[in-house]
């Protein structure tokens, strides 16, 4: 963490990058990459609407599972090419590699911030209110940023390694996306699956930013006990995977 | 005090037969539990110190291992054994421009690459008017970096690097940057250091940059170190290696053997208990084209494979007269004596008969090695004559050695595992 610190200007340069080659074109071009999750929410709202009697929260429920969705999606999947479309900053110069994970992390942290911000007004709209909890919301976004950084250095690491660990990864991520409430709701997860529905970490972040956005409802205990377990243990399991694999990145890369 | 401290370091890398970069590959690897790759010492044993403003260049061939060790020194790769310690703030210039972004500025890249560099926003505003000044881009400061030339960018880049003040640079090849003009200019910045007492490790194919830069040199080849030493001194063996390499073996003439030295052996008890299998006479002989240094050599050429365990090599020879004997040791290059490697003994004292003679090695990548015996006037032990010698030696006519083969003691090989002896030059 000290380290990192004396590191900041060089995360802090190399986020900016990341996010200025993300939005580098025009001033549409940034609009696009906003307005793209609003459309995908919208397709997914004509397509989903009618199904398991959706009620008239559905616009703002779907928004949410989605724009919380994406940012452990775009981080995780981005983050696992970092090293590799980044081997100069491995194989000549030296650096902190996870510098150059976290940075990916934190590049997607600023993305979803503004798919956030876009989306209160929305939310405004549709419940006519915003829920005080809502000030709770960068302190969850701290957890689940390092939910994803660790899964991330994890991935990284490994692909490295195991050059078509992408596709694994894209199959995943898939499954994770229907195993999550994100298009559904969750009174379709009978009694008995419950239990083990609720051990996806993905499901109780999802669940916590609909309270803190939507409902105004303090997030359980039982959501936070599973969300913290699984940003601690995926932190602490991608930065050993990652410490152990890197000595040979700059053969490998 | 010492910049850089490297102590015995190897780097082994592993060749795959089939590179696994797929999950179903890895897979498979780990169910049929083979060994998939071969292994390939890229630095073997690499010990060498570097004062604190002293500018040390290393030469070798392609492929030799000096960029790998370069990059050990950047701390890009790590050892598999050994250590390397780094007084100081280092600029690795392995490769100018990394992480240059096309479609920024050039004064954004500039904070950007001095960030990557280890150097903060502040000093960046300090010596930025410097870098652009230096790498006469002032004008073009705002511009995207994709519309620079190549020259630009390599300016650009150099500029900013040295301009971060590190006190130990390595430099990989990277003066071949610009014009004539900005060369120089190139070349007077790394004076400029020296002065500075800042301390320069200089990678370079172009050996008279290397000479006019560095004191003192390394030569490494297959990924050990052949020879430390004046930086002149080093080329001059180099030279002698890639020299070497080209010539071909002429025509072999017979001729009767020594006289002085009449029967060796490498040491069957001690370092070699292989010896009698491994070991080949290759030749013995006069050098018939002695000069004034050397009034004569007798010499006796003998392939071997040492002990690589480090214990202390040791030869038998047997001499037909007390007199003194020298002693030196080449790699081997496909069946031929090569690169010389320690400097010759200084005059050994020999009684008449047997006598044993414990050396030290410096082994290199090859498991081969030949040993020299020879006698002659000079005392040569100073690299200087060493060279000179290399360079008679070449030149010397290699005779068949009738070997005396004494009943009970000595070398005991059939003679016609004696080489045709070939002398090359």
């Amino acid at each position: 963490m000290i380290n990192l610190w004396h590191y900041r200007e060089l995360i802090g340069n190399l986020t900016i990058v990341d996010l200025k080659n993300r939005y580098q074109n025009t001033a549409l071009g940034f609009i696009w990459s906003l307005l793209s999750p609003l459309l995908l929410a919208l397709v997914l709202y004509f397509v989903f609407r009618f199904l398991w009697g959706q009620g008239p929260d559905f616009p703002a429920y779907l928004l949410v599972g989605l724009m919380t969705w994406r940012f452990f999606a775009n981080g995780t999947t981005s983050s696992l090419y970092s090293i590799v479309s980044k081997a100069s900053l491995v194989t000549k110069v030296s650096i902190p590699r996870k510098i150059i994970v976290l940075s990916n992390v934190l590049s997607n942290l600023i993305s979803s911030l503004l798919e956030f911000i876009v989306i209160i007004p929305i939310l405004f709209m549709v419940a006519g209110k915003l829920p005080l909890t809502i000030l709770l919301f960068p302190l969850v976004f701290l957890i689940y940023f390092w939910f994803a950084y660790g899964i991330g250095l994890f991935l990284a690491a490994l692909y490295v390694y195991i050059r078509d660990f992408n596709q694994v990864w894209e199959v995943l991520i898939n499954v994770l996306f229907f195993l999550s409430p994100i298009v559904y709701p969750m009174v379709q997860i009978s009694e008995k699956t419950m239990p083990f529905y609720l051990l996806n970490p993905m499901t109780d972040f999802i669940i916590i930013y609909r309270d803190l956005m939507i409902y105004g409802n303090l997030p359980s205990l039982y959501n936070l006990a599973i969300v913290g377990i699984a940003s601690l243990s995926a932190y602490i399991i991608g930065s050993l995977t990652f410490l152990k694999l890197q000595r040979r990145f700059a053969e490998e890369v | 005090m010492e910049s850089i401290v490297v102590d015995n370091i190897s780097k082994r890398y592993r060749i795959p037969h089939h590179k696994k970069t797929t999950l179903f590959q890895n897979l498979v690897g780990l169910i049929k539990q083979q060994s998939n790759y071969e292994e390939l010492w890229a630095l073997k044993d690499v010990s060498f110190e570097v004062e604190r403003g002293q500018a040390f260049g290393i030469i070798g061939r392609n492929g030799s291992g000096k960029s790998t060790l370069l990059k050990m020194l950047a701390r890009v790769l790590y050892p598999d054994s050994g250590s390397v310690i780094i007084n100081g703030k280092i600029a690795s210039f392995l490769e100018l421009g990394v992480g240059f972004q096309p479609e920024l500025s050039a004064r954004e890249n500039v904070y950007i690459y001095s960030s990557i560099l280890g150097v903060n926003r502040k000093e960046t505003q300090r010596i930025y008017e410097d870098i652009l000044e230096f790498a006469e881009l002032k004008k073009f400061e705002d511009m995207k970096l994709k519309n620079f030339s190549s020259g630009m960018l390599m300016r650009l880049a150099f500029s900013t690097a040295v301009h971060t003040d590190p006190d130990i640079m390595l430099i990989d090849e990277v003066l071949a940057v610009g014009d004539e003009l900005f060369q120089k200019k190139c070349m007077e910045k790394i004076h400029e250091f020296k002065q500075q007492d800042k301390t320069i490790i200089f990678v370079s194919h172009a050996l008279d940059v290397v000479n006019q830069v560095c004191e003192t040199a390394m030569l490494i080849d297959g990924g050990h170190v052949i020879y430390i030493g004046h930086t002149d001194e080093v080329i001059r063996n180099y030279l002698y290696m890639l020299d070497h390499q080209r010539s071909m073996p002429s025509a072999a003439s017979i001729a009767d053997g020594t006289r002085f030295i009449d029967s060796f052996q490498s040491n069957g008890n001690l370092a070699f208990p292989e010896s009698t299998k491994s070991e080949k006479i290759i030749g013995a002989g006069v050098d018939a084209d002695a000069d004034a240094l050397c009034a004569a050599y007798y010499f006796v050429l003998s392939r071997f494979s040492p002990d690589k365990s480090g214990a202390v090599n040791q030869i038998r020879i047997r001499c037909s007269s007390p007199g003194n004997v020298k002693l030196a040791f080449y790699m081997d290059y496909n069946g031929e004596p090569g690169m010389l490697l320690n400097a010759v003994h200084t005059s050994i004292a020999v009684d008449t008969g047997w006598n044993n003679i414990s050396f030290p090695l410096t082994l290199v990548s090859v498991d081969q090695y030949y040993w020299l015996a020879f006698c002659s006037d000079a005392d040569i032990v100073n690299a200087k004559t060493t060279s000179n010698f290399t360079r008679r030696f070449k030149q010397a006519t290699f005779h068949t050695f009738t070997f005396p083969n004494p009943a009970g003691s000595g070398f005991t090989t059939d003679t016609s595992h004696y080489d045709l002896i070939t002398g090359w030059g």
